[in-house]
């Protein structure tokens, strides 16, 4: 593949219908010869600017696989990526990560304010800028006022908070966020859940959020792409047209919520869906 | 990792490149008498047994000093410029043999631990030098360097400290977290900014750790050197007090040279605390 930008994206000007996320015969192997494992065979889709995609798939289907080489952490063996239009070839500037292990993503030896400012810092933005980006995320992540904790004095909820708060000053076009709320507690969980809802509306950033648990992602998605086992292809791409603003309560009584993470299971554990 | 634990010579220098080795853990949560008081007891009680086996016939007086006399013998000895002199020698040697073992140690670490290639080569003879004891190397730098100078125990303790601040240096390079790693990487850092701004952070314990190992057992080893082949230190000054035939001098120096280790080793957990405050084995505050 060359370096040109993507030919389906338009040339400069107008990009607002372009995809801002897009994934093309992307199919990555380990090893080679007799050794070798395919994990992803092939996957192509394509994520809009502003929507809220979520990922989903049996435990070990390369979930994780997908989203390093859309990070630009992992050389997809075939296909490739495009972010913003640009062919991904090491990590795209604009591109966040938001990490399961948030003990293991934020830096212990950094304040919670250094820990946010650290990818600019090392961009060079100017430290004015840096300051007031980092002000305005740990606002928008609800934890203003906290820039000179450190990570381990935080809560795991308010660590993933902080997180989210690094990816945000990064001021990406895609937010890509892997199984983020994993390892918190249910009552955290909901409410970074709608946290990240709230700041995707405000922001109309685009997400793209990796998860196993299938209330989780049609609760938080406009789409939901389900993958299937290894070797990973898709199963099936669902849109999710369920009211928002989306509420723990209301939008998990609707029908059509139930509906919809029925059929999710169901493709997950391969049955034929009822139509 | 159990054949990779650093051990070095004879000093048995085993640490294991874990967080939970790193340093002693954290005090919190006792009170000033459980962390001083207790263990100054016991010291207490170790004396007065000492002085009550040696005074009472138990133990032979002649060879084994009273604690009292060599109490006696410590008072009127640290009143005496020579024993300072000798230890400011043994000491001047330690730091400069510290100081080059650092600024060896330290950037062969971070290579060894940064690069794939030069581990593969040089780790086997690694393992295979550090087995060496130091103190074998003595004879041959006694005819490089002489007995007379600093060079000696400086070199010495160069041999000692160097070995335990590489190797803890490149466990703690090749210990860097990955999630930490593709952290940075994702967030735009390249080869520079990672290894300034996470490489060396994350090393830093283990480094930290090599420091306090290596400088205690460099100090040894400068005794040592002194001890052995004589010259200006304050290992010569014991063996000195022994062949003068004034046994609670040997012990007082010796009791003098442990003072001075142990407050090499307080100085530097207490400056490793201050500047490991973020890590897992120091904080105090976790909700």
């Amino acid at each position: 593949m060359s370096e040109r930008r993507d030919p389906i994206a338009p040339a400069g000007g107008d990009v607002a219908n372009a995809p801002v996320l897009e994934v093309r015969n992307l199919g990555v192997t380990y090893g080679s010869g007799s050794d070798a494992v395919v994990a992803i065979r092939e996957l192509s889709f394509s994520i809009a600017p502003g929507e809220f995609v979520c990922i989903v798939g049996p435990s070990g289907c390369g979930k994780t696989t997908l989203l390093k080489s859309i990070a630009g952490l992992l050389r997809p063996t075939r296909g490739d990526a495009y972010v913003a239009g640009k062919r991904v070839d090491g990590p795209p500037k604009d591109l966040a990560l938001v990490f399961q292990e948030y003990t293991r993503s934020l830096l212990p030896w950094l304040t919670v304010g250094d820990n946010v400012t650290f990818p600019l810092a090392a961009r060079k933005v100017p430290k004015s800028e840096q300051l007031a980006r980092r002000k305005a995320a740990l606002a928008q992540v609800g934890l203003p006022g906290f820039d000179d904790k450190y990570p381990w004095q935080l809560s795991g909820g308010m660590q993933q908070r902080v997180a989210i708060a690094r990816a945000l000053a990064y001021e990406p076009a895609v937010l890509l966020m892997d199984e983020p709320f994993a390892s918190l507690d249910a009552q955290s969980r909901a409410d970074l859940e709608d946290l990240v809802l709230k700041v995707q509306r405000d922001t109309g950033l685009t997400v793209v959020f990796v998860t196993h648990d299938i209330d989780e992602s049609v609760y938080e998605a406009d789409r939901v792409i389900v993958l299937t086992q290894r070797p990973t292809a898709i199963r099936q791409i669902l849109a999710v047209d369920l009211p928002k603003p989306r509420d723990q309560i209301t939008t998990k009584a609707l029908p059509e919520f139930v509906r919809l993470r029925t059929e999710v299971l169901k493709l997950i554990k391969n049955e034929p869906t009822v139509d | 990792m159990g054949a990779d634990v650093p051990v070095h010579g004879s000093a048995q220098v085993a640490q294991k490149p874990l967080p939970s080795g790193v340093a002693p853990r954290s005090k919190a949560g006792l009170t000033w008498w459980q962390r001083v008081g207790e263990p100054a007891l016991v010291v207490l009680c170790v004396i007065g047994a000492w002085e009550l086996l040696t005074r009472t016939g138990v133990l032979p007086a002649k060879d084994l000093p009273p604690a009292t006399v060599i109490g006696a013998a410590f008072i009127g000895d640290i009143q005496q410029s020579r024993v300072w002199e000798a230890l400011g020698a043994t000491l001047t040697s330690w730091a400069v043999g510290l100081a080059g073992s650092i600024l060896v140690g330290i950037p062969a670490g971070l290579l060894l631990g940064s690069s794939q290639l030069a581990y593969r080569l040089f780790q086997p003879s690694l393992e295979f030098v550090r087995t060496i004891p130091s103190i074998a190397a003595l004879p041959l730098l006694i005819l490089l360097l002489g007995t007379r100078g600093y060079q000696l125990a400086a070199a010495m303790t160069f041999l000692g400290a160097v070995w335990p601040i590489m190797i803890q240096t490149m466990y703690g390079v090749r210990d860097v977290d990955p999630t930490t790693m593709d952290a940075g990487r994702a967030y735009g850092l390249g080869p520079f900014q990672l290894f300034i701004r996470i490489v060396l952070p994350s090393a830093f314990p283990y480094i930290a750790t090599g420091l306090r190992l290596g400088a205690v057992v460099g100090l040894l080893l400068s005794v040592a050197a002194s001890l052995i082949a004589g010259g200006t230190g304050i290992g010569f000054l014991i063996v000195n007090a022994s062949f003068s035939g004034v046994p609670e001098l040997v012990y007082a120096r010796i009791v003098l040279t442990g003072i001075v280790g142990l407050g090499v080793t307080l100085t530097l957990v207490a400056i490793e605390s201050r500047l490991l405050f973020w890590h897992a084995s120091r904080r105090r505050t976790v909700t």
